[in-house]
């Protein structure tokens, strides 16, 4: 009886036990990839939208999502450490391909200073063609792991909705800092850091609560930096290193419309100057240097040591002069931080000679760079299709074409990361209306760059239908926290900023 | 006593057929009465609202896509994407009238049943005075108003759908007792008493209904539907009648027109209503009026301006938002313009949308195929680009010569500067740029512009008006001298009766930039 039993129980076993198995072995063939090797190869290279191809990605960077541009019926995509085996195997019958960040940012860990493979196999005709990989680079280099940015309509005068936006790099989380929907649509713009921090930050508010709000020292408050003397109002501001003062250009800015062609606008200068502002005792101040009827002169610009100020002057906009006909060089003026004095103006690059205009001049935080667009004439560059970037070698004063991060439509207004080592930049290279933020690897040794990738979204079509333009990408080393605060000094009353007398 | 036996006689008579009819009467009542709102509503929305479904329709369009669902829920509130998914079927007028009336006519059986299980519970037998119906009343004048939100409509239907589901839920039984009689009525008396509450509401909404309806709103909206379809005639059918009634609308004028002048009848009749407004009455300058903005676009495009019109519609979409009109006409302006990438995320926003898929699809191939926008002209496509020109965005006049010197064909290009000439009072350059009238062929030379060249020969004298070459009829001739004599004698109604609708009076009694004429 027993060992009849025992027979009864070893045989109920083994059926739970063939049973199991089953489970394990449908679970595994539906849940699990099934490799499939190649039976023919492509020599070519797979075309990826958005192109991640050949660039190098630094290591904190979020999962690169991305479409397989080769028609097919399936789609096998392996990624891994050059050398190595697969790390991340992807497939699907939609030629989208979208990574774990889990494994994602396990791969990126033990790649650093290493190449990794994008392999993909594509089936066609019921073969699957395996293409020639994708071979991308992994800086050991974190990037800023913040981007901040304005996302609005790329529309002419009216708006609408706008906000600041802040995006953390390492994942796809997008946040609102401030959105004008908060405060009566009003219009809000440039954000600016000192020295990519968020502690020590600015930004404008246009509209019924106009002011500029300023957040230093744990406090946000609302200023209006123009003096009643002044002419034009706080325009486009750099921070001074030290976060006691702020360089702002006073501009009246106008836009025209091109009647016919394919750049629908031309936003122009028709008068700037240059002052600075004293953050803790509210006062502007300015110098003959840059200030006067004689030039206009914008977009300033610290050097790290903030002992010089970088700016762009063209001659002053008279009746009847073409609009088509302004040209900008890049200057600079040094700055007395004792005495708050402006002195000894040079003309660094002259653009203008060779009929080129120059905007956004930005340095470098090792300080031996200078990073500008230059376009045909005017200085809002994000309208003209042949603006570019170009680095000038403050120690040698030669400037080259950034050809390696270049395209055939417009590159604009760009921000380095707090290692000098990554830079984000405004492109329009996609479809030549909006701006999409591109980075791009620098090596300050040889003075180099990485070729460019879009900043990666979740869904790799986002960019398909996104219709907002990202404006003034700011790479930023943490997170804004303060975004209640700043929308709270929009309330406040303004604190008018004095005439420095000297 | 009497009235006892009178009631119980009744009774004792009453077939049994007829009662029970009473009963099953009242019993479906309600189901007659939401049968009756929802046919109202219907007819009104599909009829004399009809505007107010095109308005929601053209400023919402709804995406099926999670980041639209995201970007709205957010943004907006669950309501109003709620709103925007019932919007969308106002795209087929029929079926959005009918959705929109069925929603409102079932906030009636919602209400009624709550009504119901509430008058239960205080031992009535129902919504004797058919209460119920005023809440479905309220909301259907609500959406009167193309500036009313529909969301609230969504928003109170949803809640009362929940309310009566609870309602049903809960016990019949009478809770409360009460002493007065009414709830012992008969089945056919609660009837009468019903439908005598009911035609009062009916009264009351008809009356309110009139008061509150806006036809100047509805005539602005079905214009701009007509134009939008390019129904010339019937813009004529719904500006003629607002301009005979002496309204000044900026908007009414400028679309008629635009229809005149596509019915051929531009230069002929455009003195036949007081032009107030003065050149404002043929375009929008641009003022930075985010209303204003959507209705530029009208004109530039038919002018050929493609530059101006994106620039409009750009500026329409960025405050009215992603729009069907605003995203289809975007993408043709783009695609005439060469921009294809550009015209292809407008293209791509469209796709998502169910009722303009099939017109995404035939712009992408049309992209595609490289082939031209059908009835889109680019009157600029092979203008100089440098030096640089920019569009005089404040008065259009000096464009409209620019197109003129451009392109010899354009017809409305020429006919648009002759009336801003004449109606700004530019009377010596209207008379020089009256040569190009022999690019195009005119049956006879309109009415006005002999009148405008009589003020002209008054002024330079017959030997220099002699070296112009161009005659004006002895009629002509005839009739400024009777206008003149007119003047002197300041017989002003006289003046009007005769001379109304002529140049002459124009000139010298409504142009709004005084009675000179300008040289420059």
């Amino acid at each position: 009886m027993k060992r009849h039993d025992n027979c009864r129980g070893k045989g109920k076993k083994t059926m739970y036990g063939c049973f199991l198995l089953s489970c394990l072995f449908i679970l595994g063939v539906s849940g699990c990839d099934e490799y499939h090797s190649p039976d023919g190869t492509n020599e070519s290279c797979p075309v990826i939208y958005p192109d991640y191809s050949g660039v190098t990605f630094p290591i904190n960077i979020a999962p690169p999502n991305f479409f397989i541009k080769e028609e097919g019926e399936a789609y096998q995509t392996e990624i891994g450490c050059q050398g190595g085996g697969t790390d991340i195997l992807i497939q699907s019958s939609s030629p989208e391909v979208c990574i774990s960040i889990k494994k994602w940012r396990a791969l990126l860990k033990k790649s650093q200073e290493k190449n990794i493979f994008f392999r993909i196999s594509v089936r066609q005709k019921g073969k699957w063609i395996r293409y020639t990989d994708i071979h991308d680079s992994i800086s050991g280099c974190s990037i800023d792991p913040f981007l901040s940015y304005r996302l609005l309509y790329p529309g002419y005068e009216l708006w609408n909705e706008m906000g600041i936006y802040q995006r953390n790099l390492t994942t796809y989380e997008q946040i609102a800092v401030m959105e004008n929907k908060d405060f009566g649509k009003q219009c809000l713009n440039c954000h600016t850091f000192n020295g990519n921090s968020p502690q020590t930050m600015m930004l404008h508010v246009r509209g019924e609560q106009g002011g500029t709000l300023i957040c230093h020292n744990g406090k946000v408050e609302k200023v209006n930096p123009k003096p009643q003397e002044y002419a034009h109002g706080a325009t486009y501001p750099s921070w001074h290193p030290s976060g006691k003062y702020i360089a702002f250009s006073a501009n009246e800015i106008q836009q025209f419309f091109h009647s016919s062609g394919q750049k629908p606008v031309e936003v122009l200068d028709l008068a700037a100057d240059l002052m600075i502002y004293d953050v803790n005792n509210h006062l502007s101040f300015t110098d003959s240097l840059v200030y006067g009827n004689q030039y206009m002169e914008t977009f300033p610009t610290w050097s790290p040591d903030g002992k010089t100020l970088y700016f762009c002057r063209a001659d002053a906009w008279r009746q009847g002069v073409p609009l088509d006909s302004i040209y900008y060089d890049l200057y600079s003026v040094q700055f007395d931080s004792v005495q708050e004095k402006l002195h000894s103006l040079k003309c660094v690059y002259n653009a203008s000679e060779h009929h080129r205009s120059v905007s956004f001049p930005r340095v470098s935080p090792d300080g031996n760079y200078l990073m500008f667009t230059q376009s045909d004439y005017g200085n809002f560059s994000i309208w003209h299709s042949e603006s570019d970037l170009y680095l000038l070698d403050l120690s040698t004063g030669e400037a080259k074409s950034m050809t390696e991060v270049n395209s055939d439509d417009v590159e604009s207004y760009h921000t380095w990361d707090s290692s000098g080592r990554w830079f984000v930049f405004s492109s329009k290279r996609m479809d030549g209306l909006w701006a999409r933020p591109y980075f791009a690897s620098f090596n300050p040794e040889t003075g180099c760059f990485g070729k460019p990738f879009l900043l990666p979204q979740k869904n790799p079509a986002f960019y398909d239908t996104f219709t907002y333009t990202f404006n003034l990408p700011e790479l930023m080393k943490e997170q804004i926290r303060n975004g209640s605060e700043l929308l709270k000094a929009i309330g406040q009353p303004v604190q008018q900023a004095q005439n420095r007398k000297e | 006593m009497r009235v006892i036996n009178y009631l119980s006689g009744n009774r004792k008579f009453l077939p049994v057929a007829c009662l029970s009819y009473g009963a099953v009467v009242m019993k479906r009542f309600s189901f007659w009465v939401f049968l009756l709102l929802f046919g109202v509503y219907f007819l009104c929305y599909n009829g004399w609202l009809s505007h107010v479904l095109f308005y929601h329709e053209k400023h919402h369009l709804f995406l099926f896509t999670a980041a639209y669902w995201q970007d709205i829920v957010q943004s907006e509130g669950w309501m109003e994407y709620l709103a925007n998914f019932l919007i969308q079927f106002f795209h087929v007028p029929c079926l959005g009238s009918a959705m929109l009336a069925l929603v409102i006519a079932l906030v009636y059986l919602f209400v009624h049943q709550i009504c119901k299980r509430v008058a239960m519970a205080f031992g009535f037998k129902g919504d004797l005075f058919q209460l119920s119906v005023l809440p479905s009343l309220w909301l259907f004048f609500y959406t009167m108003s193309v500036e009313h939100s529909l969301a609230l409509v969504v928003e109170v239907f949803l809640v009362l759908f929940v309310a009566a589901f609870v309602a049903v839920l809960c016990p019949k039984k009478c809770c409360l007792s009460l002493p007065f009689r009414l709830r012992k009525l008969s089945d056919r008396r609660r009837m009468v008493v019903s439908v005598l509450f009911l035609a009062g509401y009916a009264l009351a909404g008809y009356f309110y209904f009139i008061a509150s309806f806006s036809r100047g709103e509805r005539i602005m909206l079905k214009t701009e539907q007509c134009v939008e379809s390019k129904e010339w005639d019937k813009v004529l059918e719904y500006t003629r009648p607002y301009l005979e009634s002496h309204r000044n609308n900026q908007l009414i004028s400028y679309f008629h027109h635009l229809a005149l002048y596509h019915t051929g009848g531009l230069l002929y009749h455009l003195f036949d209503y007081p032009q107030k407004l003065g050149v404002k009455a043929l375009s929008f300058p641009w003022n930075s009026d985010s209303r204003e903005s959507e209705y530029g676009h009208f004109l530039y495009e038919e002018l050929g301006y493609l530059n101006e019109a994106q620039r409009w519609e750009f500026e329409a979409m960025v405050v009215w938002g992603e729009t069907a009109s605003h995203l289809r006409n975007l993408a043709r302006y783009n695609i005439a313009n060469n921009r294809p990438l550009v015209a292809q995320r407008f293209i791509n926003k469209l796709k998502q949308s169910l009722f303009y898929r099939d017109d995404a699809a035939s712009l992408e191939a049309l992209l595609k195929s490289g082939k031209e926008i059908p009835g889109l002209k680019n009157t600029l496509k092979n203008a100089q680009e440098s030096p640089a020109r920019f569009s005089n965005i404040l008065n259009i006049g000096p464009e409209l010569q620019y197109i003129c010197t451009l392109d010899m064909t354009n017809r409305m290009a020429f006919e648009y500067l002759m009336c801003h000439l004449l109606l700004s009072n530019h009377v010596v350059r209207f008379v020089q740029n009256l040569k190009w009238m022999n690019r195009f062929s005119y049956a006879s030379m309109p009415p006005a512009f002999e009148e405008a060249l009589s003020i002209y020969k008054l002024g330079v004298g017959e030997e220099a008006f002699l070296q112009l070459g161009i005659p004006i009829s002895t009629d002509t001739e005839q009739r400024f001298k009777r206008y003149c004599q007119l003047v002197q004698e300041k017989k002003l109604r006289i003046l009007q009766a005769e001379f109304g609708k002529t140049y002459w009076f124009y000139l010298n009694y409504i142009s709004p930039y005084g009675n000179k004429v300008l040289s420059n």
